[in-house]
């Protein structure tokens, strides 16, 4: 069999019509054609099946961008585990030496840096800001200060009215504190949630995704990388 | 020193009690009054009538013009509806005009667009959800003379949203059935920037052939007094709706994925449609590179006016899509969860 009978087979499959002895005499490729026909002529006979319903749904999942991650997860999961060579083992040791192998199993982090790490990770912006109030250098009072509050303590004792009115002052001055510390509190909450602009829907769960694709009609399928193109 | 601490304080406090202050705007529409005649409300029932009544067949033809990451883009596609007059439908995607897309991409979003045929015939779609809010929220001018489309007589009206000034739509209302046949959204400019229109219209059509929609999703309606033992956990329920809206509908929603069960809520102003939907606790966080795992992560992607949320707070999976500002579904998501 050689290029042109390869041809003339290709162009038998893709066009039944074709006269398999316009433009190629060959006697191994008229019994193949006749063959092809006679097996084309079988499955033709068959009784139509129905492709099961769930079919499309599988299909669309499989491939939707939202599902890429599972796949490859799958993927990575379906691998065959390579075996080390012992040869490599063996060079391993020669070059790293004994004690490098030994010393990952004997040191560990301090609770300490676990700890740091931990509160730098949970709120960068306080971690942050921690570092740097600790690192200002320490400002002390005037010495102007010190005076005003030397004499102002020299002064004879105030009247029981002005104290009941500073207690007063005071506990109006806590419950303002109390409010402005709740109120702090919710808008410090809300402000935990971090917002993050995604560019492409297969940043979303696929559950997002698969929604969105629906209520914008197809149209965030077509955007920048979209599952349809 | 003081007064100015004073004043701060006070703002705070009245910034805090407007905060924790839940508004309820579950009433008739913003204005809570309609200036439709009698002749229109009619209409309007017929609108929402129409797919439990009215069994009909059309190829439409769609547009929507959008900025895509700033990028002007335009989605093109041809589609053919039929319903049964009692519920059943069924969508056909029949060609993809623009964009031009290799013949696989092209044969994947026809594919996939099937595949969501209901959530595009229930949610897509525009229609008139719920008859008073649509008239509380939205004015009706209509054009007054009958206008021939499709070979049927149709009121044109043009409608306006009372909340969001500038959010108009054209409609082509078939008189007979209440079947809009034509709407177009424009912005303030007056460019085109969704539009649905039928090339052909035909009723009662033969449809013994028609395959009609089944939920690929199993979805149940919720029962508010039994709705934790459905869900498997208590869904959170936003506090704080955009003005205009209130709840539709509520149901549990199979995620098939990984048959995790979801509560879903979604909420109208009589016309546009918001959904919130709660996947209950947490199991497993997904990583997210340079964010502590212990943080509360939303995405947010907008596609022209079209917005969704998805994300994890307070270990909850939370998800939300609508035709709203950022800010509202933000704050409705955390009128939930916070």
């Amino acid at each position: 069999m050689d290029a042109r009978c390869q041809t003339f087979r290709d162009a038998l499959i893709e066009s039944s019509t074709l006269d398999q002895h316009s433009s190629h005499d060959c006697a191994e490729c008229a019994a193949w054609a006749r063959r092809f026909r006679q097996r084309e002529s079988v499955l033709g006979s068959l009784e139509r099946r129905a492709v099961p319903a769930e079919l499309d749904g599988r299909v669309i999942a499989a491939l939707e961008a939202g599902y890429r991650e599972d796949r490859a997860v799958a993927a990575l999961r379906d691998l065959a585990r390579v075996d080390v060579p012992s040869s490599l083992d063996r060079a391993v040791e020669r070059v790293a030496g004994e004690v490098v192998l030994r010393a990952p199993t004997q040191v560990s982090a301090p609770d300490v840096l676990r700890r740091l790490v931990e509160e730098e990770l949970s709120d960068p912006s306080k971690a942050r800001a921690r570092r740097f109030v600790g690192s200002l250098p320490r400002e002390f009072a005037p010495a102007e200060l010190d005076a005003r509050v030397a004499a102002e303590l020299a002064k004879p004792e105030r009247p029981r009215r002005f104290r009941s009115k500073l207690l007063a002052a005071s506990f109006a001055l806590v419950v303002l504190a109390i409010s402005i510390e709740l109120a702090i509190s919710v808008r410090v909450s809300r402000s935990r949630i971090q917002w993050v602009e995604a560019s492409d829907p297969s940043e979303l769960s696929p559950m997002a995704a698969s929604l969105f694709s629906g209520f914008s009609g197809g149209a965030s399928e077509l955007s920048r990388g979209g599952g349809a193109r | 020193m003081f007064a100015l601490r004073t004043q701060v304080s006070i703002a705070l406090l009245f910034a805090f009690a407007s905060c924790s202050h839940v508004v309820d705007r579950s009433s008739n529409g913003a204005n809570g009054q309609s200036n439709a005649t009698g002749s229109e409300q009619q209409l309007v029932a017929k609108i929402i009538a129409a797919p439990n009544s009215i069994s009909w067949t059309g190829k439409r033809h769609l547009e929507a013009h959008y900025l895509s990451h700033g990028t002007p883009t335009d989605l093109v596609y041809d589609e053919t509806v039929t319903t049964d007059g009692h519920g059943a439908f069924h969508i056909v995607a029949d060609d993809l005009v623009t964009p031009q897309l290799s013949p696989s991409a092209e044969a994947l979003f026809l594919l996939s667009q099937n595949r969501r045929e209901g959530f595009l015939f229930r949610h897509r779609d525009n229609t008139v959800r719920i008859e008073e809010l649509f008239l509380g929220n939205y004015t009706i001018a209509d054009q007054g003379a009958t206008e021939t489309f499709v070979g049927r007589d149709c009121a044109v009206w043009t409608i306006a949203s009372v909340i969001t000034p500038g959010e108009t739509w054209k409609l082509w209302i078939d008189l007979a059935t209440g079947v809009i046949l034509k709407n177009e959204e424009r912005d303030d400019q007056g460019a085109l920037v969704n539009s649905l229109a039928y090339l052909d219209f035909t009723l009662d059509p033969d449809t013994s052939n028609v395959v009609w929609h089944v939920d690929p999703v199993q979805e149940t309606p919720l029962d508010p007094a039994t709705q934790g033992s459905q869900l498997g956990f208590a869904p959170a329920l936003p506090k704080g709706v955009p003005q205009g809206y209130r709840l539709l509908e509520s149901t549990a929603v199979v995620d098939p994925t990984d048959n995790s069960t979801w509560a879903r809520f979604v909420y109208t102003d009589g016309w546009n449609e918001l959904i919130y939907m709660d996947g209950g606790p947490l199991t497993k966080k997904p990583p997210t590179q340079g964010i502590s795992p212990k943080a509360d992560v939303v995405r947010t992607l907008s596609i022209g006016p079209w917005l969704v949320c998805d994300g994890h707070i307070s270990n909850h999976r939370v998800l939300a899509i609508g035709r709203v500002s950022l800010s509202s579904l933000q704050a409705l998501i955390e009128s939930a969860l916070l």
